[in-house]
């Protein structure tokens, strides 16, 4: 270890040394019940919980096969979770002598699944409002999807089309199965009423349990800056109004009466905006939040309109069925201007109808000034073949499935015509997503596929085969190579490359007709590092211009 | 006061041992602590930092150097919330970089970002922090430390018995 000049005491504990304060800020970014461990360290450690100004505690994902039925499950950890909530919070007051006050709270953070009755979470909400700082973040994520829990069974959309390494990201996915809790009291889950009116949603979340009632300060709250909230019906009082609030995201929020409307409407400073899978929500008016920099809409299918002002939205992500056309209303006719980032994400494998092409290529046509646009379908760029001319696109990340067995020259057709339509792009993504683990991936096994071999490569991603030349295929394509690859786009980065014929057809294609290219970027799919190697070895003769850096992982 | 580069106005910044640093004032204001001297007209020609030697001092400026927004006339509120992503991506591995110091200009750089001020960098050597705390054990934390426990096993275990939520 190094010495710094003025480190005269290198080598003892210097964090002890720090004023309680600046510990206590330290242990901020702990989970709450590490930052209360370190009391136990010594003596100098015994009271700086005092000082921790963020108490974040999440309950890990529950395995799916942990040997525990539902009701030890809910004694064992979720019960003890939740107290645990309410020691950390009141743990904070607790102080030997002096008797100082603890410092004010600055977020208080809690992610968990299953349910807790809500007059705990009013106990929560209504402590930390009475030692709120300034700028106060509450983050109740209290139904966060069990993802190990459910798996989607019928009637199911696809799951979106995350990178795998956002996989982690809580919160994205409607699940048909949630869990119940038998123990849930009575008056925490009006049950009856959840499942009515959950059968009209398309996702379909049933047995859903949502909190009741949150406290009626929290809606009048002047320090609150973030707000997000998982799985609760919100009931607002008739006077709403949070002059601080620039961040709210709501998840799995149901209400009655446009009551999310009318919190939206209470906050002049809302910067940053997401509501997801809040199935109530028909309508959406956003003409008064003139701050609004940032919107996401996820997963609300029944939201059939969302009205912007004049607004300075710099980025916009939708995910969802493909929006009509009067989705987006009041742009002012000509789009957002000042959208860089945009995002879309739709259900569709492929567009069902003509039609449904053409209502997406009206909803691009908002975001024609964007210099970031992100395309994800279930086909990789398959609902995108008729898009506008977007002349400020840099980076353009593609998100879908590319298949073994798809038609190699169809993929190639479907990215150039993407391509054609960024005259100016610089960076292309391609974000590989993997087959789905079903019999419709056993049907399209190629006739090399069922040697024994093929039976081991089946159990990870990769597929390499050198005896399925790819050359014939790339014959095939008569699309003329798009001017943005040979005079322009200088990095290209693959992501959860799995090989296999198509993928392989088109990283040819693209990286040979690349002389621009400065950097590539690929990421392999899990699997053998052989198969990866011969991947790898093949990628690096494609690329044309041979000064170009390449990362492999 | 000096001004240089089209009219940007340039504060000049003092280590205790006698370095001298011209920064830009909007990068200076990246401090909390000198945005506030800057405005109660307490800057006239030079700020003296007390405590922080010239190579935390540099290391500091080329931080705030880094993060200081690009262009400022849009709202300040909600600057921090909606960055652009790329360059909230590019910051971030930018500050990955500039963070992988040894212990000891860590702790210098937390108590020059508490004393500054500066919330982005008091953030960032936090979380290093705990980055290399977290998930061990007590007797490990003590000993990455070097610090004793002093407790009576009596004390000890009142301790524990009352955060007995933290313990189980």
């Amino acid at each position: 270890m190094g010495h710094s000049p003025i480190a005269a005491g290198a080598g003892r504990d210097r964090l002890s040394d720090l004023d309680d304060g600046l510990i206590g800020h330290i242990l901020s970014f702990l989970d709450a019940k590490e930052a209360a461990r370190a009391a136990a360290l010594s003596s100098r450690w015994r009271d700086v919980y005092a000082s921790v100004h963020t108490v974040s505690l999440e309950l890990p994902e529950r395995p799916l096969h942990d040997g525990l039925t539902d009701l030890t499950y809910i004694l064992r950890i979720l019960r003890p979770f939740v107290a645990g909530v309410t020691a950390a919070l009141f743990a904070r007051d607790r102080r030997a002598a002096p008797a100082a006050a603890s410092v004010p709270l600055r977020a208080l953070r809690v992610c968990m699944e299953g349910s807790v009755d809500y007059s705990t979470v009013g106990l929560w909400v209504t402590h930390a409002l009475r030692h709120a700082a300034p700028g106060l973040e509450l983050d109740l994520r209290l139904g966060r999807d069990p993802v190990c829990w459910g798996i989607d069974r019928k009637r199911v959309h696809r799951r979106p089309a995350v990178s795998p390494y956002r996989n982690h990201a809580v919160g994205g996915t409607p699940l048909n199965l949630d869990p119940v809790d038998p123990s849930l009291p009575a008056d925490a889950n009006d049950e009856d009423d959840a499942v009515s009116s959950d059968d009209e949603m398309p996702s379909g979340f049933g047995n859903r349990l949502y909190i009741g009632e949150l406290p009626r300060p929290l809606f009048s709250c002047a320090a609150l800056r973030s707000l997000r909230l998982g799985s609760c019906c919100l009931s607002t009082p008739e006077a709403v109004s949070l002059p601080s609030l620039e961040v709210l995201r709501l998840t799995h929020v149901r209400d009655e009466e446009e009551h999310v409307q009318r919190l939206i409407s209470a906050c002049p400073l809302l910067a940053d905006l997401m509501v997801e899978a809040c199935g109530t929500v028909t309508a959406l008016c956003l003409l008064d939040n003139t701050r609004l920099r940032r919107l996401a809409i996820r997963f609300c299918d029944n939201l059939a309109t969302v009205a912007i002002g004049a607004s300075q939205l710099l980025s916009f992500e939708y995910l969802g069925a493909i929006p009509d056309n009067s989705f987006l209303a009041g742009g002012s006719g000509g789009g957002f201007p000042a959208i860089t980032s945009g995002k879309i994400d739709t259900y569709a494998a492929f567009p069902d109808e003509p039609e449904d092409l053409v209502k997406l290529s009206s909803f691009l046509q908002l975001f024609v000034a964007t210099k970031h646009l992100h395309l994800c379908s279930t086909r990789m760029g398959s609902c995108f073949v008729n898009l506008p001319e977007f002349p400020s696109l840099t980076h353009l990340e593609l998100n879908g499935r590319v298949l073994q067995c798809d038609d190699p020259a169809l993929a190639i057709a479907v990215t150039c015509t993407i391509l054609s339509q960024a005259p100016n792009l610089e960076l292309l993504t391609l974000v590989f997503q993997a087959a789905p683990q079903d019999q419709e991936s056993q049907q399209c096994n190629g006739p090399y596929r069922g040697r024994i071999e093929g039976e081991l490569v089946d159990v990870h991603l990769l597929h390499y085969d050198k005896y399925d030349t790819i050359d014939y295929a790339l014959l095939m394509v008569n699309t003329p190579v798009p001017p943005c690859l040979v005079n322009r786009v200088s990095k290209i980065e693959l992501v959860h490359y799995q090989g296999g014929r198509a993928q392989r057809a088109l990283a040819k294609f693209l990286l040979g007709n690349a002389p621009a290219l400065k950097m590539l970027y690929c990421g392999f799919a899990e699997g053998p590092e052989w198969i990866q190697m011969q991947l790898m070895r093949e990628i690096q003769g494609w690329v044309i211009n041979e000064t170009a850096s390449k990362e492999f992982r | 006061m000096a001004t240089r580069e089209a009219g940007k106005k340039m504060i000049m910044l003092k280590s205790p041992d006698g370095m001298e640093f011209e920064v830009e004032e909007a990068v200076a204001m990246e401090s909390q602590t000198i945005r506030k001297m800057i405005e109660d007209d307490c800057a006239d020609t030079a700020i003296l930092i007390p405590n922080i030697n010239s190579k935390i001092l540099s290391r500091v400026i080329e931080y705030c150097n880094k993060h200081v927004p690009t262009t400022g006339a849009t709202g300040a509120a909600a600057s921090d919330t909606v960055a652009p992503a790329a360059l909230a991506e590019d910051l971030k591995i930018w500050d990955a970089e500039f963070i992988k110091v040894n212990r000891a200009t860590r702790f210098d750089l937390i108590q020059a970002a508490s004393y500054l001020n500066i919330k982005g960098l008091l953030d960032l050597t936090s979380q290093t922090t705990i980055d290399t705390i977290s998930d061990n054990s007590l007797e490990e934390i003590r000993s990455f430390l070097s610090t004793k426990n002093d407790y009576l096993p009596e004390e000890e275990q009142t301790i524990r018995r009352e955060n007995q939520w933290a313990f189980q």
